[in-house]
């Protein structure tokens, strides 16, 4: 079964997070850890290679949004689908966090 | 391969072991048919089943099991989720609100949300004595249904608490789950009143008057006690203070004794005759606490209920628990007069005397048998594996009656058959000897409203109690024990 991976890329101000594999109550607070709050002004995270996510998953996400916000910085998530998609849908993560089809137009949207 | 039956692993309450879960479910939902796709709307059910059960049901580090169990059907898979954590009440758990996560980025209820959302079926049931169930339904092609429940709990863990204040008051109907989960913490599931293992029962036993619940609170609105009186139907007016339990964090605090005092209230406001206290003899401290309210001994009930599991208290208990009643009247009736079995006179007038009461013994009429059949009452407790035997009314033939009541009880396995004996009959005065004769011996006497008070004899079938083992707090206890010792005849061929 395949594990959490993550790399990041500094693109002018922004930093993209890609994160794949699965995103799960183990993995999440991994993620957390290597990633502390306001690792950038504009945070975008890659999920196109992420295969699976649950709610330890997205309250990761949660704290990473809270934590931009209070620096004054923003995040923004690009290339969900498959069940990642659907579980973004379902709780509703959709409505409040900016979501772009890839990395390209999340780039484009926060220049 | 559809297995006809469930495939089963058993899982310590470790998230570590949540991949060994994910390869698991994985691996039979592909062997089932359903897609990639699906098969990881059942993994993500179960994390969040698991990781729930974990954080909310468990001690922080506490390593027990879970059952987890796959059953394939010709609609899907059914995914059954099994442990011995602390009951809990799915009505009360909160719901997602998306409208706060959006506005506030707080969430709460999300794992049980999503779980709801991507599974077809969603259940909890209560096991009682087996413990808790949540059961997860997979259709295999068909339009996902969603179910919707309520959201577990995300509150923090409880947190020891020293000296506090609290108030007493009667439980409302929402809190049943406190009072299991306080059930649940002193006794795990081996209380023997058994409703008090399923919040519903408590909410409706309360509502129907069958329970009387008062309940300890502190500032914070946190429940730390519990007592109630039971009401027994066959034992009409007598209210039954019991159902004790208190917080480990909050012992010492004299939480039982203000309930008990608000009991006692209730009892007198209520128009009760009499209270009663059942106590365990695995250790004295519930039957010091019924001396402490005046009650008295009146009967020894050997082997009436399985061994009970008292947390946090070292009692090493093997054999099946012998109870001792402490009863005591609300309001005195002075005299009371019946028929006494002329070789228990003496114990029986002591019982009697420490109750408060002269007893004065009647005299034996001509003829004292009905030409008319006995009554006889039989009612079992198969959760418990006790029976009793009530003459109601005593034909010329009642001694074989009973003899074959007995004999069909024994059949059916039931470790202590209880005979209760009017005393107001003079037929319990002549015939005691006989029902000893089929193995019956003393126990003791039960106080009645209506002033039929009954003799209770016991029969053990084929046990033989340690009665080194058992606890007395009074010297009266001990004569009891004692005198009941004496009467049986397993400990003459010791």
């Amino acid at each position: 079964m395949t594990i959490m991976q993550t790399s990041t890329i500094r693109r002018d101000d922004s930093l993209v997070l890609s994160v794949t594999g699965r995103l799960d109550a183990v993995t999440a607070p991994e993620l957390e850890r290597d990633f502390p709050a306001a690792a950038a002004r504009r945070l975008i995270l890659d999920l196109s290679g992420l295969e699976y996510i649950s709610s330890a998953g997205l309250r990761i996400i949660l704290a990473l949004v809270k934590g931009q916000k209070a620096s004054g910085g923003s995040l923004s998530v690009c290339g969900l689908s498959g069940l990642v998609g659907e579980v973004f849908a379902v709780s509703g993560f959709d409505s409040f966090l900016p979501i772009y089809p890839d990395v390209e137009a999340a780039l484009a949207a926060s220049a | 391969v559809r297995p006809a039956f469930p495939v089963t692993l058993t899982l310590p309450t470790d998230l570590g072991y949540l991949s060994l879960l994910n390869a698991f479910l994985r691996d039979l939902a592909l062997r089932a048919g359903f897609a990639e796709s699906e098969a990881m709307k059942i993994q993500l059910g179960a994390e969040e089943t698991f990781a729930n059960i974990i954080e909310h049901d468990f001690s922080p580090g506490a390593i027990e099991p879970i059952s987890v169990s796959w059953e394939i059907g010709p609609l899907g898979a059914t995914l059954r989720f099994r442990h011995k954590g602390q009951p809990f009440d799915p009505e009360l758990f909160p719901q997602l609100d998306k409208e706060e996560l959006e506005t506030q980025l707080t969430v709460k209820g999300l794992g049980t949300f999503l779980m709801k959302k991507l599974m077809n079926e969603v259940q909890y049931n209560n096991l009682g004595h087996a413990g808790q169930e949540l059961v997860l339904i997979k259709y295999l092609d068909q339009p996902r249904e969603v179910v919707s429940e309520s959201e577990p709990s995300e509150d923090s863990r409880e947190a020891p608490v020293q000296k506090v204040s609290y108030d007493v008051r009667p439980l409302k109907p929402e809190e049943g789950v406190e009072v299991a989960r306080l059930a649940y913490l002193a006794y795990s599931y081996s209380y023997p009143y058994e409703h008090i293992y399923f919040p519903d029962r408590v909410k409706k036993l309360n509502a129907d008057g069958q329970l009387r619940s008062y309940v300890a609170v502190t500032e914070g609105q946190e429940i730390i006690a519990h007592s109630a009186i039971v009401y027994d139907a066959s034992w009409p007016g007598v209210a039954e203070l019991g159902v004790a339990f208190t917080k480990a964090t909050h012992r010492g605090l004299g939480c039982l004794n203000a309930l008990f005092d608000a009991l006692i209230v209730h009892a007198g406001k209520a128009g009760d005759h009499g209270l009663l206290v059942t106590g365990v003899t695995t250790h004295p401290f519930s039957q010091k606490t019924a001396l402490k309210y005046g009650l008295k001994e009146c009967a020894l009930m050997l082997s009436k209920t399985p061994s009970i599991s008292f947390q946090n208290i070292d009692d090493r208990q093997v054999q099946r628990e012998n109870l001792m009643l402490f009863f005591r009247f609300m309001e005195a009736r002075g005299r009371v007069e019946v028929f006494v079995p002329p070789h228990h006179r003496t114990m029986i007038g002591r019982l009697y005397q420490e109750l408060g009461e002269e007893l004065r013994c009647m005299e034996l009429p001509e003829p004292i048998l009905a030409d008319e059949p006995s009554q006889l009452d039989v009612t079992t407790n198969p959760g418990s594996l006790y029976a009793e035997i009530k003459v109601k009314q005593a034909g010329r033939r009642v001694v074989d009656e009973v003899h074959l009541a007995l004999r069909q009880l024994c059949i059916n396995r039931f470790e202590t058959i209880f005979l209760k004996l009017d005393l107001a009959s003079p037929s319990t005065a002549l015939l005691c000897a006989a029902y000893e004769k089929l193995g019956f011996f003393f126990a003791g006497i039960l106080p009645q409203r209506d002033g039929h008070d009954l003799l209770v004899l016991q029969y053990l079938n084929n046990q033989r109690p340690d009665y080194e083992a058992i606890s007395v707090a009074s010297d009266l206890g001990r004569d009891l024990l004692a005198y009941v010792r004496s009467q049986d005849a397993s400990q003459a061929v010791r």
